[in-house]
This record gives C-alpha cells, sequence and structure tokens, in this order.
C-alpha cells in the first residue's frame, strides 16, 4: 500500500507514518501537560507542505481527538473540575470574542505584528522562567517554608479574591473563590490567545497553577477539558467560514494523538507535580527561544504564505 | 455498568466509522482511473499511439495523458515520446492554469525580522516544468526564450507583482518567488534531460523523456509544448494537453468543504470526539485507573 495520502484542501500528499507520528507525540505532550499543543503541530505540519491556514485549522481538529481522550482519561483519575473548567469556558469564550476585535483594531494601527509577536516572546520567557525556578525552589523544599511564613500575613491578591462577591467551593481543586475570578482570568487567557492566534493552553495552566492555586494534576485535566470546547469551537468556525479544515489530514493525525494523549495522561500521574512542572517550564522555554530565533535570524526566504500561528 | 460501557463504545466506534467512510459512501472511483500511473510505475506507450515519423513537423506524445487524483496519490511520471526534424534539439515545456498568488513579506524592523508588507503576483503558473535536450542557453537565444515563455527567466518575467510595504525593486520579489517555487518543486527545469536519437531514416529523430509531477499537483489542464529548434530557430512546434483531474472521490469532499461548510464542519468534530473517546474508553476498559 502506498504510504502516502492524498490531501484535498491542502493540496498535496504527505506521508501516512510521518502523519501518525506527528498526531503520537504532539497527543503525548497535550495528555502530559494539558495543552493543546498546537504551537507544535502547526509548525511541523507547515514544514511537511502543508498550507499554514490549512496547518492552523486542521489542527484545531485533530487536538478535539486529542484533548478528548486526554480529557477522558484525566476524568476518570478524578482529575477534572467540570465547575471550575466551565467558569473558564463562559470567559475564554467572551473573552476571545473581545480578542478578535482588539486584532482588528491593532492592525488597523499598523505594527501589531511587532507588538503581538514581542508580547508573546516576552510572555512565554516570563511563565517559562518564573515556573522553572518555582518548582526548582520547591523541589528543594524551599516553598514550604515561604509558604508557612507567607500564611499568618494574606497577600493582597487573597484578600483582594476574599472581597469578591458570589463565592463558590471547588471541592475537585481544593480551594474556594469567587465565581467571578476564574471567569476573568477565562476571559484574558481567551483574549490573550486571540490576540496571538494560539489555543491558549499554554497561558492557562500557568494561571490555574499560580492564580486559581489549583493543584498540578486538576490543571492538567482541567484545562484538556477546557481545550476541547475550545477547539470545537475554533473548527467549526473554520470550517464554515474559512474552509481551511482538512479532514482527511485530521483523521490521520488523530490516529496518533489519542493514543499519545493515552499515554501521556498516565504518565502525567506518575510525576510529581513540580517535576510536571518544570519539565512544562522547559517546553514552554523552548517555544520561546524557538520565536526568538526566527525573530533575529535572517529567514530562508522572505516570502511567507499567508496564515497559521 | 460493564453493559453501558460496552454500549457507549459500541457507539463511538459506528459514528467514528461512518464520520469516516460517510463523505466516501456517496462517491464513485473515477472512471477515467485506468488511464492514470499507479505509482512508482513506468509509463510505457502503447503500439498504437506511438508518434507517427514526420520529416517536417513535430510530433508529440504524453502516456498517461490524463492523470486522476485519488486518495492515495504521490507524485506521478508523464512518458513523453516524440519526433522532431533530424538535426534539431529539442525543448518541452509544462504549464498549468495561471491564477494570483498573494504571500507576505518578512523584513527587518528595530532588528527583529517580521511581517511589513504583503505582495500579490499575477499571471503564476500553478506549474512549471521544463526539459531540453541541451541546456537552454545553447539552444534558444533569450529572446526566443522570452517570446515562448520558455525557461524560468521568462517565466518570471511573464509575471506581474504588486506590493506594499517593499521599498526595493518589485523584480526581487520575482526572484525571490521563483526560487521558492524551485525549492518547492513547483517549479522545474531538467536541461539535458531529454534524449534526441536518429530513428535510422535520416529526416527525423526521436524524442525520449519523462515528466516528474509532484505530490503537491493542483487539478486543471495543463499545456505541453515540444519545439524543434536549429540555429535558435524554432523549425517545428507539437501542443498536447495534459489533464490533471480529481477522482469523484476526492472531488466529492472537496465540494463537501466548500459548499457545506456546516455538514463537513459538523462531520470532522463527530468524527474527532468518537476517536478520541472510543480511544479512551477503551483504554479505561483495559484497567488503566
Amino acid at each position: 500500500m502506498n504510504p502516502f495520502l492524498y490531501l484535498v484542501i491542502a493540496g498535496n500528499s504527505v506521508s501516512i507514518p510521518l502523519l501518525i507520528g506527528l498526531g503520537l507525540a504532539v497527543g503525548f505532550l497535550s495528555g502530559l501537560f494539558g495543552v493543546g499543543g498546537g504551537f507544535l503541530m502547526t509548525p511541523l505540519l507547515i514544514m511537511a507542505g502543508i498550507p499554514p491556514t490549512v496547518a492552523a485549522a486542521t489542527d484545531s481538529n485533530q487536538i478535539v481527538a486529542a484533548s478528548a481522550s486526554g480529557a477522558l482519561a484525566h476524568y476518570r483519575m478524578g482529575n477534572v473540575d467540570l465547575k471550575m473548567g466551565i467558569l473558564l469556558l463562559l470567559g475564554g469564550f467572551a473573552g476571545g470574542t473581545g480578542g478578535v476585535q482588539i486584532v482588528k483594531v491593532l492592525r488597523q494601527a499598523g505594527n501589531a505584528d511587532f507588538l503581538i509577536t514581542v508580547t508573546y516572546v516576552l510572555m512565554l520567557g516570563s511563565i517559562g522562567i518564573y515556573m522553572f525556578v518555582d518548582s526548582v525552589r520547591s523541589l528543594r523544599g524551599v516553598r514550604q517554608e515561604l509558604v508557612e511564613a507567607a500564611s499568618t500575613q494574606p497577600s493582597f491578591y487573597v484578600r483582594a479574591l476574599e472581597a469578591l462577591p458570589f463565592r463558590m467551593d471547588f471541592p475537585k481543586s481544593g480551594v474556594s473563590m469567587s465565581a467571578l475570578v476564574p471567569f476573568v482570568l477565562g476571559a484574558l487567557v481567551g483574549l490573550l490567545a486571540a490576540v496571538m492566534g494560539v489555543g491558549g493552553g499554554f497561558i492557562m495552566v500557568p494561571v490555574m497553577v499560580y492564580l486559581l492555586r489549583m493543584p498540578m494534576h486538576v490543571v492538567v485535566g482541567t484545562s484538556l477539558f477546557n481545550v476541547l470546547f475550545t477547539c470545537i469551537n475554533v473548527t467549526w468556525m473554520q470550517a464554515v467560514t474559512n474552509h481551511t479544515v482538512d479532514f482527511i489530514l485530521a483523521l490521520v493525525l488523530m490516529i496518533g494523538s489519542v493514543f499519545g494523549a493515552q499515554i501521556g495522561a498516565r504518565l502525567s500521574t506518575r510525576l510529581k507535580a513540580d517535576q510536571l512542572k518544570i519539565l512544562l517550564a522547559c517546553l514552554v522555554l523552548l517555544v520561546m527561544l524557538k520565536m526568538l530565533f526566527s525573530l533575529v535570524l535572517p529567514p530562508d526566504h522572505i516570502l511567507t504564505p499567508r496564515g497559521g500561528h | 455498568m460493564e453493559r453501558k460501557r460496552h454500549t457507549m463504545l459500541a457507539g463511538l466506534i459506528v459514528s467514528f466509522l461512518l464520520a469516516l467512510l460517510g463523505p466516501l459512501a456517496y462517491a464513485r472511483e473515477a472512471s477515467n482511473e485506468e488511464t492514470a500511473l499507479r505509482p512508482g510505475e513506468e509509463a510505457k506507450i502503447p503500439p498504437d499511439q506511438q508518434p507517427m515519423p514526420s520529416a517536417h513537423g513535430a510530433v508529440l506524445t504524453l502516456v498517461p495523458n490524463t492523470l486522476s487524483i485519488g486518495f492515495f496519490f504521490h507524485q506521478a511520471k508523464v512518458s513523453v515520446r516524440g519526433m522532431v526534424p533530424a538535426g534539431c534539439d529539442a525543448v518541452l515545456a509544462v504549464e498549468g492554469p495561471r491564477h494570483k498568488v498573494q504571500m507576505g513579506i518578512k523584513g527587518k524592523r528595530l532588528g527583529l525580522w517580521l511581517n511589513v508588507g504583503n505582495v500579490v503576483f499575477e499571471n503564476v503558473p500553478l506549474l512549471y516544468y521544463c526539459l531540453s535536450s541541451r541546456p537552454l542557453a545553447s539552444i534558444l537565444p533569450q529572446d526566443a526564450a522570452e517570446d515562448l515563455t520558455i525557461g524560468l527567466d521568462a517565466v518570471k518575467d511573464s509575471m506581474t507583482v504588486h506590493s506594499d510595504g517593499w521599498t526595493q525593486p518589485p523584480e526581487s520579489l520575482k526572484d525571490e518567488y521563483v526560487s521558492l517555487s524551485v525549492e518547492e518543486g513547483r517549479f522545474v527545469c531538467d536541461e539535458g534531460t531529454l534524449r534526441v536519437h536518429s530513428d535510422g531514416t535520416g529526416s527525423v529523430a526521436k524524442i525520449e523523456g519523462q515528466i516528474h509531477l509532484p505530490g503537491r499537483l493542483p487539478q486543471g489542464d495543463y499545456r505541453v509544448v515540444l519545439l524543434a529548434v536549429q540555429n535558435g530557430r524554432v523549425l517545428a512546434e507539437a501542443q498536447e494537453a495534459l489533464s490533471v483531474k480529481w477522482n469523484d472521490s476526492v472531488a466529492f469532499l472537496y465540494r463537501l468543504a466548500m459548499t457545506k461548510g456546516w455538514l463537513y464542519g459538523s462531520i470532522s468534530i463527530l468524527a474527532a470526539l468518537a476517536a478520541g473517546l472510543g480511544v479512551g474508553v477503551i483504554a479505561g476498559s483495559r484497567g488503566g485507573h
């Protein structure tokens, strides 16, 4: 059997084993860290000869499969906080809608690409470094002392959260806070994700860990739950508006990604929360470095296809 | 509980298969599939399609002259046979339908490489392929090559370009586009690979060659031209059409995506959910956690 597949929407034929391998690798990362993996899959698909707009849209479609598989695995392990997830999701949809309008205004004002790219690099860099340092200190036992010292004097952030109305208990995450907090943070992540043209998993995971104070394993499962619904929305919009979803390409990627997500989800429960955070921090920093290099090093060609992340 | 799980699993698998096979069930394979070459298959010209010798003109035959693109299509070889008057060089050009291409331009701003503008190339062939019996420059003078749109320089000159945000001459963008197209296999010039040899009668020479078409092959009617050239002048010319078509299944899927986006999107989402949840259920039932 010919190991190549002709993709009619992408207009190219691509090796089937290559696509399955890509799906497996990215699905594994998705199940392990609770991220969609679009930051990795989209450029890899472009390198395999898929046009950027088709790569980005189809990636959303395959993430639906990987995140459904990973979210179900985490749900069975009791790692999905549905109440928190739904509030974040509602905020995310609201923020995403606002973010699209902001992108329009930025583009009209000019220099939008510069602002977006530099903000993205700075944000990934600061999130990655913070997570890495925090996890290393925590593994060394420094954090426990700090937490004990801080416990007698609540921070301004904690006091502000406690003053907000609509207080709710989130037993799965072991936290109690106003329903406005996850909604507003979800909206901020949605807004940033829309402005930067990414799924938002990278921003959502640190927000859940550091601002919502959720346990790392529940963060991964709940993030996957959010990624699932975000990508269903994106796939639908791309299929109806831009006609750039390549169903056949997505199917082949799914074959690998659903199994990869299961393996990743199982491995995540065997790692300590701080080990997971260090690995995720390394991944975030790698993505940041890749973006930084693409900004600093001269490109092979000054012409670039339209679209993509 | 176990029974409920099995029912759910069966439902997911059935919906996944339906989503996968549904669109294909409506479509039949193309009736012209037999004219297409299987991957890696060598094109052979049947005896009744062998070119007839002519002392005055050129003769060109392509096998196959219709390529059917199915889901397992990957590259294609088209065999070229023909006749040119004895003592002539041969040049063969394959040109796809022309279209408009929009791209972004990267430039350096504040020390960083960013998208700084947009460019539109018009009158660009989807694919350009050129074969010749010797290096093109030694067969055709530059003026003649440009008039006949033979060679990559001529293709470049035939394109038009409009850009914003680009301060240098637009010609440099055309150079960049041609270089990118060569790298991606859309523009190919294989000079010296078209074989010309005497048929023994003395008045005509046979030509033989092969066109290697890439996997990134757009649908359309391609124009194939054979030129017989002597001392920089074209003595004879023959043309053939090469038709590249999607088979019924591929065409059906494309139509569905373009005309019924809501249905196509729903199938894509359902298939993804069924695949993800199906594997999740299977993995769970095999005693994970």
